[in-house]
């Protein structure tokens, strides 16, 4: 339960502290490039009115958890908090997703595909094999050759 | 006055109809998987027109394009992750009666609404369109700001858990979508330097991201193998006497459709949650909404289904492509010789008669195909569910990766995923941020452009015409009364309890 | 014929070299379907006929064409990626926003089209004339809508607004189909396009933004003669990353000839009103030269730079 609180309290105060540094390179003026400025038009006005709702109603949420005891919150949905195994999944699926972006689609897929099958416990060799060809080499061929919808390739005018 | 029939001929010769069911079926399937959205499926088919005759080649195309609105709902339901943003408001009430074993009903509700809101605006198409494309026309950028107010008073309706949070997400989401480049003035906003961001997040890879892959996400961590949501899945049509007290939703939630579809740039999502907003007002059951309420899915699903067949408004009677998908239906006419316009009507009846025609029997046969895709679905999801999940991961980066051609969108997808899991373990609603970063760029620019034409002055915006008067009043009383609402209640159940 | 096809690759892989034995991928930077794209998928299959290679499309969208802009600047320059460009990403958005790459990061191999803009209003309006919208430009405002910032029908009114002094309100929308209905319900009242639009849409033509009167349209007088020298156009051409050889640079500059020449690409241009124009290599590089300082000279004028 404290757990769940601990959570609940971390991810309002994360959400608020991102709503805190856009706001800050709102008004520094990092975020905005000169424009041309129309009677009275400005690129920065709804930004930061929206950023100032964002992070107001964040500050008031986060009032409300600290000062409401967790018992209270029940009968909402029972938080899901993270075994190590998912943080593999998803650090995989975002290694997986960055490795396309300078390798290509098909050879990252073909590396990363597998693991991300071992971790999310697929163990019998035939579901494996099979699931790794379909999803791998096979869906890759139906989109990139048969479909015409060019996914990333590692060299340019290359096949892979 | 002789009626040539000569266009039902070409409508119905078999080409056309092998053409029909080989698209709707290929656009329901691609709807349904997690990522691949209308766009994708007209451009996949896009080529293969080249070589087809007219009528054949604009059959696939509308098969595919109301296929794929339809097929979202699918994965919406069964999976909690909308196929398209047009169905994000599908899965509002359509996952949670999944969730109670009704996959069944939740599909046969969304598939009758889909299929009465797609002919009901095939009948408005056929009767009214050179009217409702004139109407269309009185919408300017006031009016249509105020209808994006009207469809973001959605969010409180869908702030499941805490108000305060579901604002703030809104609030996020409306933000989020004015990252990149100033629609007004082209100055870059929020890129910090990166180019990839000067060309803003793509809507798609982050619902994606949200839903998708964060589902997934959860479901390994939970390791809810074989979950009872998803086995078996069929569709039950919902019974006759079921649509007691439903059929006026249908209705306004269609109208709704036809309305917003034959606004030029505002789509099917934005349908959705306009038609969901008013449901949630006028509904009897409006206090179940969020909770796996037909209403919602009712008024979620004929919505975005009407849009299909007025869409095709502006694009028929004034030659006006509303979106991409009028754009590529354009496209193909102009790559047959066809010239869309205003003249389009008088010059090319035949055509347009064939595509009324056409898109009617595309909605007859989007009923009879829905069986054996979602008996298919039900059979790949009775695959062991990780399998499912690592298949949902592969099929978003693939879907993200294809929107606009950009591998960088993968990694957005994904990085949403993680933000989307955490945002979940923190009770944050995601359908708000949801709601605000698909009407955020209509909101911004509609807003911007009444301004600029009312010289800062948007106190004027009310007084603009009557329209706007009306639009304005309603979100006005929207905005006052649902807080007075919740007051009485709380206030009565206070006396209750004491 | 399948010999003859195989021969005729191999030819091209001795005089073009070894790299472009491979597939080419043409990028055009804007999503399928739209007015660019549809221009470049009918343009692909006589280019890869002359070629004697594959080629495929690849849409890269974003920011107004810049992003695929940037892709095709980016990659490999060995003949095997190849743009298909307008002219926003290539002559304007680098002068109005920090974009990667500028015109000089490209080897120009063709121009393929040329399209003049007319000035557009709407149909059965009270004014009749160029002379009629400056007298209400300069007693009240004139609304000009165009299809986002930095565009030509943006530019062209911009150009038009300061020479003749108009108090003009500019309103951006998401593309030409948004304005014209815009148009339509009267929220604009002027908006500039090429002659697709004008055909297409419930509008008529004041003028032309051309040095002489257009063959098709002989009764629509130039802003030139409304006291105006102002020459806009659309256009489109193919691009290579810079760095290409001068052999294959010349040879996809000639089948880029052959391909605008066919009776595909010839009706395309007929049923859209697009004005197929050709130029090589170094006559396209200096167009674009010359184009985009044009340009940055009129956001300038505007207001819209510094």
């Amino acid at each position: 339960m404290t757990q769940t609180r601990f959570a609940r309290i971390g991810t309002s105060a994360v959400f608020t502290l991102i709503g805190v540094v856009f706001l800050v390179a709102a008004y520094s003026g990092g975020g905005a490039g000169a424009g041309n400025l129309a009677a009275g038009d400005t690129p920065n006005a709804l930004p930061r009115i929206l950023l100032m709702i964002w992070v107001g109603l964040g500050i008031v949420d986060l009032f409300r958890l600290s000062f409401t005891s967790a018992a209270e919150k029940k009968g909402e949905d029972d938080a899901e908090l993270p075994g190590t195994a998912i943080l593999g999944v998803m650090v995989l699926a975002l290694v997986l997703a960055i490795a396309i972006v300078f390798a290509g689609y098909l050879i990252p897929v073909l590396i990363i595909l597998p693991l991300l099958l071992y971790l999310t416990g697929t163990r019998t060799p035939f579901a494996f094999v099979l699931s790794y060809l379909l999803m791998g080499p096979a869906l890759w061929f139906l989109f990139h050759h048969l479909l015409g919808i060019r996914l990333p390739i590692l060299l340019s005018g290359g096949l892979l | 006055m002789t009626i040539d029939l000569a266009f039902l001929a070409e409508a119905l010769s078999p080409w056309t109809l092998l053409a029909i069911v080989f698209g709707t079926v290929l656009g329901v399937v691609i709807g349904a998987l997690p990522g691949l959205g209308s766009v994708v499926g007209l451009s996949i088919c896009l080529p293969f027109t080249f070589g087809m005759d007219t009528v054949p080649s604009l059959a696939l195309l509308l098969g595919v394009y109301c296929g794929s609105v339809y097929g979202g709902s699918i994965s919406a339901i069964l999976i909690n992750s909308p196929g398209t943003p047009q169905s994000a408001a599908t899965m509002l009430d359509g996952y949670p009666m999944a969730e109670r074993g009704e996959a069944g009903q939740a599909l046969g509700w969304a598939t009758a609404a889909s299929v009465a809101g797609g002919l009901l605006s095939c009948i408005v198409l056929i009767l009214a369109a050179p009217q409702l494309a004139r109407f269309a026309t009185r919408f300017g950028s006031v009016e249509v700001f105020g209808l994006i107010l009207l469809a973001l008073t959605c969010i409180a309706a869908v702030s499941k858990g805490s108000m305060v949070k579901g604002l703030a997400m809104g609030a996020a989401g409306l933000f989020v979508a004015l990252i990149g480049t100033d629609p007004v003035t082209g100055a870059a906003r929020f890129t910090f330097g990166i180019e990839f961001l000067t060309a803003g997040l793509d809507l798609i890879s982050v619902v994606i991201g949200l839903f998708a892959l964060s589902e997934a996400f959860s479901r390994l961590a939970l390791r809810r193998m074989g979950a009872p949501t998803v086995a078996n899945a069929r569709v039950i049509l919902p019974a006759l006497r079921a649509w007691k007290g439903r059929v006026v939703n249908l209705f306004r939630s269609s109208l709704i459709g036809c309305l917003i579809g034959a606004l030029p740039g505002t789509g099917a999502a934005t349908a959705a949650f306009i038609s969901y907003a008013s449901a949630k007002q006028a509904s009897p059951r409006r206090d179940d909404f969020g909770k796996g309420e037909p209403d919602g899915l009712i008024a979620a699903e004929s919505a975005n289904n009407a849009v299909t067949g007025s869409a095709m408004i502006p694009t028929l009677a004034l030659g006006i492509p509303g979106d991409v998908v009028t754009a590529i239906l354009l496209s193909a006419m102009v790559v047959h010789g066809i010239t869309p316009g205003v003249r389009l009507m008088t010059e090319h009846l035949d055509v347009v008669n064939a595509i009324f025609v056409v898109l009617i029997i595309v909605n007859i046969v989007m009923l009879v195909v829905a069986f054996p895709i979602v008996r298919a679905f039900g059979r790949i999801l009775s695959v062991p569910e990780p399998i499912i999940m690592v298949g949902v991961i592969v099929f978003s980066l693939i879907g993200a990766i294809t929107v606009r051609g950009n591998a960088l969108d993968g990694v957005v997808a994904v990085l949403f995923g993680m933000i989307g899991y955490a945002l979940r373990i923190g009770g944050f609603p995601l359908a708000p941020f949801v709601i605000g970063l698909v009407l955020g760029p209509q909101f911004e620019q509609n807003l911007r452009r009444g301004l600029l034409l009312n010289e800062g002055d948007i106190l004027s915006f009310p007084t603009a015409s009557w329209i706007s008067a009306v639009i304005f009043t309603t979100v006005a009383l929207l905005v006052i009364a649902n807080p007075l609402k919740a007051l009485m209640t709380f206030g009565r159940n206070r006396q209750k309890q004491s | 014929m399948k010999n003859a096809s195989i021969a005729l690759a191999l030819a091209m892989t001795v005089t073009a070299g070894t790299a472009s034995a491979q597939t080419i991928e043409m990028i055009v930077p804007f999503s399928a379907g739209g007015g660019t794209d549809t221009v470049a998928r009918v343009f692909e299959p006589g280019f890869s006929e002359a070629l004697g290679q594959t080629v495929v499309i690849r849409n890269v969208d974003g920011a107004s064409g810049t992003i695929g802009a940037a892709a095709a600047a980016d990659a490999t320059a060995d003949g095997s990626t190849v743009g298909y460009l307008p002219i926003g990403p290539l002559a304007i958005q680098p002068s109005l926003r920090d974009t990667s790459y500028s015109p000089d990061d490209f080897a120009y191999i063709c121009q393929t089209t040329s399209t003049p803009v007319f000035l557009l209003q709407k149909k059965g309006g009270d004014a009749s004339s160029v002379e009629d919208w400056i007298e209400k430009g300069t007693d009240g405002r004139v609304v000009y809508g165009s299809s986002g910032p930095g565009t030509i029908p943006h530019l062209a009114m911009a150009a038009f607004a300061s020479e003749a002094g108009l108090n003009a309100v500019h309103l951006p929308f998401k593309g030409t189909g948004p304005a014209m209905n815009a148009m339509a319900g009267g929220e604009i009242d002027l908006f500039v396009d090429t002659a697709t639009v004008l055909e297409n849409n419930d509008v008529t033509a004041l003028a032309v933004f051309a040095p002489e009167r257009v063959e098709a349209y002989p009764d629509i007088p130039t802003m030139a003669e409304a006291g105006y020298e102002l020459d806009f156009s659309v256009w489109q051409g193919l691009v290579a990353p810079k760095g290409v050889d001068e052999d294959t640079l010349a040879s996809y500059s000639e089948a880029c000839e052959k391909a605008i020449a066919t009776d595909r690409f010839k009706k395309l241009a007929d049923d859209t009103n697009t004005g197929v124009m050709y130029r090589g290599p170094e006559d396209f590089a200096a167009f674009v030269k010359k184009n985009s300082e044009q340009n940055r000279a009129i956001l300038k004028e505007a207001g819209l730079i510094e």
